[in-house]
């Protein structure tokens, strides 16, 4: 029982509740008390990182508290972070005290309300990704969904109803399906909780049929392609990503999307071994399509937010092909991605957001020469933007290269085709920049206020990190190693493999 | 008469008295002084919930067998009588608003309370037919209450005149059962059609014997299949109609939409929660004790019954811009995901339909509650549109209905998630994969229409000023127990889940 993780994942919750009790007259308070939860939390969730025990045999799930919540059907409170959800959970901390403070002006009606919800939406997020037990997953996974469409329906922009309410039917269609699955595992294993489902299935006391297999997966993946989102299931996306608020915008990008992708590699490839092979070339399929589609669709959007939306589409569906190639190598980097894409997209989401609180739009053309007048906020965009692009030096590179070494090896034509797919992001994202931040500014954006001491910080956070993944790798990866290695030893690695180990005689730092 | 067979029948007992000393008590009290019946009513249920006590060892069977006193009825006494508490207390406001005689309204809530007791207790179709026709009685003249409006006597009419022909049809049923089996007790019916003598033919025999005309072996062994299969078949057709039409499934649902959108709203909460519970307590004594599956392949009928009624519910509640209205088409499809429960036929599947009725209950009752105090005078406010900007002109009501519609939704810690996700276990558990999956789409489906609520609430500017009165202590007791009840029973649902699988397997014992 660890005393850490339980903090992290319920102090948000405590934080929401008491929000609820201060007057709403406060206004100031509440920000303060929310940012306070927020960073307390962000604070004992580092611990996790340093004290996370790394090696060949630690694979285990770390800080695990395990105790039976409900009987018959026996559900356990189980829970516990190994290398593979380690950094998702501290990207969710670190991303909602971001979303805090990016609030802080700019969400002035219902105050309390968006606070609550937010910090709600922390522990939901969290629990999805330190949950073992499969009917906690599921009840984390849906818990999620709630505030979002709050934070979207109340604070989002003009189309804000439809977009609420269209993210919140593709996810419950899907996770209802899933729903269905976990139900049909508990009578088929007598348990919800996924590590002694995979213990029963190593001991060979229980396995699933080829034709199990592929319906349990199929119903899973419903879940979990809508998340990510899989083309051609992605439709949700741009309309909630531009509806959505700043913070909204963020913690969707940042976090929210990852759990399709982490439950993808958490439970449809090492329970459904058999099916995810046999699936994975029209999966690998969509995600190429998903990810020349996004970028081509990327390069013509008039609307600054929606580049930033269908750039994901095309960021996740690298993701799905890391993590369907089943190289270790590639896995890794589809980990590692979500991690990148968490911080640099989340960074443009902000960046928007700051430009939004200026320019009251959102349209490129509304827009140019802004560096003139603000050089900060346009420096900062560069690097983010670089990063983006997968700038070496900078923490997409890394994870870009790794999924792309790994996939190389199963299929030179997958590789070669997602290859394409980092030159149109550096054409629609360098071809965004110079329209927005460079040539002449106009009449209208000659008073454009730079950024703010507590923008600077929101964001230096972001680019630090950028540049700390870009060349600290080692440090993440390191504690990835163990974990991604018992998955896919679950889900069958393929025959060639890359040892991702230092030489003897070495040693990172 | 014995006193263990008045112990049987004695929430029954205290409960007709405390009606009939409400109604003597509103003939003899002034006018404003109505709180006295509340009074009044409130203790005759509290004493009928203590009065559980002297039961709680399961009791023999009384009055030749015909009330069984067991965990199965203590269950949904409480369910009844707690569901009764709650009426009591959010209609007492809502009675003065519409200037309604206090009085007559609680003894004839307590007489159908009543009726709906015997229903779970009996062991006997006639006394269950007698159970069920005290409560509708009582529910055709609460429909009818507010009889200065149209829309109420019309609900009543409707309700009375298709209630009776559904009655005619159970009644029907029952006698054609007595006619194939010459019993009409539930344990009996089941004995025989597990091989047992018929009664008359036993009788027959018996006296066969003593003239020594027959010899007794081969007819014995002829007696289990001597039931004239046929007739069984439209006996057993006719008692599902007439039950289905009680729990509004489709498709007997048709007068369900106009009698919960015309009948006073605490009636509809009523009808809504207690009166279903009731009828699905006699389909379950019924179904489940008395007709083997292996013989008479009901639970397809079930199956069917199910689905449509999710289908019809939840397609028809899309449309729907009266919130009673729209309520009553999501109980239509309530009904439906606890029919998927009860498909499974296994004790399992007993007890999630009986987990579903309280969280159910719960639920449903309170967003009635916010429904009923929103409605003003006459029921004038009863549109979703009246509800825009909710959310911030009394977050408090607002909370509480969102929790409810978040709970009729079913996301989970709250009670309605739990209550899916028991029937669809069991369901799934019985081998019924492709009605689950048609049970979570309807889910998927509903989420529409709960969400619209949502966003009037929280996301539309009020589009006119609709008057919100403060609620008075006791309506917002009933709303904190209903609110607090569905969190809790969505984070800790032992208690009731446990005594809902005892009940299910002393039932399932009985089989």
């Amino acid at each position: 029982m660890s005393a850490l993780l339980n903090a992290v994942l319920f102090l948000p919750a405590a934080g929401a509740v008491l929000i609820l009790l201060i007057p709403r007259r406060r206004p100031e308070t509440i920000r303060a008390a929310a940012l306070a939860f927020s960073a307390v939390t962000l604070v004992l969730s580092l611990p996790l990182a340093f004290a996370y025990e790394y090696g060949a045999e630690a694979s285990t799930m770390q800080f695990a508290t395990d105790v039976l919540w409900m009987e018959s059907p026996a559900i356990r409170y189980h829970i516990g972070v190994d290398g593979i959800s380690l950094f998702l959970v501290l990207l969710t901390t670190l991303l909602t005290v971001l979303s805090v403070l990016i609030s802080w002006r700019s969400v002035r009606e219902h105050v309390k309300e968006f606070f609550f919800f937010l910090l709600l939406l922390e522990t939901g997020t969290i629990g999805v990704f330190a949950a073992v037990d499969l009917f906690l997953f599921y009840v984390f996974w849906e818990i999620t969904l709630v505030p979002m469409y709050f934070l979207i329906g109340i604070w989002g922009y003009e189309r804000r109803v439809y977009a609420a309410v269209k993210f919140f039917l593709f996810t419950v269609v899907g996770s209802l399906l899933m729903l269905v699955a976990i139900i049909w595992l508990y009578t088929a294993f007598g348990t919800f909780d996924s590590e002694r489902i995979f213990a029963m299935m190593a001991a060979g006391e229980r396995t699933l049929t080829f034709l199990e297999q592929f319906w349990l997966f199929l119903a899973f993946f419903a879940a979990f392609a809508i998340k990510v989102p899989l083309f051609p299931f992605h439709t949700w996306l741009p309309d909630a990503h531009v509806e959505a608020p700043t913070a909204g915008s963020v913690m969707l990008a940042g976090v929210l999307l990852k759990m399709g992708a982490y439950g993808l590699l958490r439970f449809c490839l090492p329970m459904f071994p058999d099916a995810a092979h046999a699936l994975a070339t029209p999966i690998i399929v969509l995600s190429l399509i998903g990810i020349i589609y996004g970028s081509l669709v990327a390069m013509v959007q008039p609307d600054l937010k929606k580049l930033i939306a269908y750039s994901s589409v095309a960021h996740l569906g690298f993701v799905v092909l890391g993590i369907f190639s089943f190289q270790q190598t590639a896995v890794e980097g589809a980990v590692y991605q979500m991690l990148n894409h968490g911080i640099s997209t989340g960074a443009l989401f902000l960046l928007v957001g700051m430009i939004y609180d200026r320019l009251h739009s959102r349209q490129i053309r509304d827009m140019g020469g802004l560096a003139t007048p603000a050089p900060v906020l346009a420096t900062l965009f560069l690097i983010t933007t670089l990063s983006s692009i997968g700038l070496p030096l900078l923490n997409n590179f890394v994870g870009e290269f790794l999924i792309l070494l790994g996939v190389l090896q199963e299929r030179v034509l997958y590789a070669a085709l997602a290859a394409t797919a980092v030159v149109l992001s550096a054409a629609y994202m360098l071809w965004m920049y110079q329209r927005v931040f460079l040539g002449e500014v106009s009449d209208r954006n000659k008073v454009f206020p730079d950024l703010n001491r507590r923008e600077r910080g929101i964001l230096l956070a972001a680019v630090a990190l950028m540049i700390i993944m870009g060349i600290r790798s080692p440090f993440f990866l390191r504690r990835m190693d163990a974990s991604t290695a018992e998955l896919l030893g679950r889900a069958g690695l393929r025959e060639t493999r890359v040892e991702l180990v230092v030489p003897p005689g070495e040693t990172v730092p | 008469m014995p006193t263990r067979e008045l112990i049987s029948v004695l929430p029954e007992a205290i409960l007709t008295l405390a009606a009939t000393a409400v109604m003597l008590l509103a003939a003899f009290l002034r006018a404003r002084r109505e709180a006295w019946c509340a009074g009044v009513a409130l203790f005759g249920l509290a004493a009928a919930m203590i009065s559980l006590l002297w039961q709680t060892p399961p009791q023999p069977p009384a009055f030749n067998d015909m009330i069984r006193v067991d965990p199965f009825s203590m269950f949904f006494h409480l369910l009844f009588l707690g569901t009764a508490v709650l009426i009591v207390l959010s209609s007492a406001s809502y009675l003065r608003r519409e200037r309604l005689p206090a009085g007559e309204f609680y003894a004839l809530l307590l007489f159908a309370t009543a009726g709906m007791g015997l229903m779970a207790a009996s062991n006997d179709l006639v006394l269950g037919f007698i159970g069920l026709e005290i409560s509708s009685l009582s529910s055709y003249v609460l429909a009818g209450f507010r009889r200065h409006v149209a829309t109420s006597s019309e609900s009543a009419l409707k309700y009375f005149l298709l209630g009776s022909f559904a009655t005619a049809f159970l009644l029907y049923g029952i006698a054609l059962m007595y006619g194939a089996m010459g019993t009409t007790r539930i344990t009996t019916i089941q004995a025989i059609l597990r091989g047992g003598l018929n009664p008359i033919t036993a009788q027959n025999l018996a006296g066969e014997a003593l003239a020594g005309s027959a010899v007794l072996e081969p007819v014995a062994a002829q007696a289990g299949r001597s039931v004239p299969a046929a007739l069984l078949a439209l006996s057993i057709g006719l008692i599902f109609v007439g039950l289905a039409f009680k729990i509004s499934a489709a498709p007997f649902q048709v007068w369900t939409p106009d009698v919960y959108q015309g009948a006073p709203t605490p009636v509809t909460a009523f009808l809504s929660t207690g009166a279903k519970a009731a009828a699905f307590a006699l389909f379950l004594r019924i179904f489940f004790v008395a007709l083997d599956s292996a013989l008479y392949p009901w639970p397809a009928l079930i199956w069917a019954c199910g689905v449509l009624s999710m289908f019809v519910g939840n397609l028809a509640a899309l449309w729907q811009s009266n919130l009673k209205r729209l309520l009553a088409y999501s109980s239509i499809a309530h009904a439906g995901y606890m029919l998927v429960a009860f498909t499974a036929n296994s004790a399992d599947g007993v007890a999630a339909v009986m987990f579903y009725l309280v969280a159910y209950t719960l639920m449903n009752l309170g967003a009635f509650v916010v429904v009923t105090h929103l409605g003003n005078q006459g029921e004038r406010y009863v549109e979703v549109t009246d509800y825009a900007a909710l959310g911030y002109r009394s977050p408090l009501l607002a909370g509480c209905l969102s929790i409810f519609l978040l709970s009729l939704i079913g996301i989970p810690l709250t009670a309605g998630f739990l209550g899916k996700f028991y029937a669809f276990r069991a369901a799934v558990q019985a081998d019924l994969i492709g009605l689950v999956v048609l049970a979570v789409l309807n889910s998927a489906i509903a989420s529409y229409y709960y969400l619209r609520i949502l966003v009037t609430m929280y996301m539309s500017p009020a589009e006119r000023e609709v008057p919100i009165e403060p609620a008075s202590a006791a309506l917002r007791w009933v709303l904190g127990l209903c609110a607090a009840g569905t969190l809790l029973l969505g984070f800790w649902p032992r208690p009731v889940l446990a005594f809902a699988i005892s009940a299910a397997q002393w039932l399932q014992g009985t089989r």
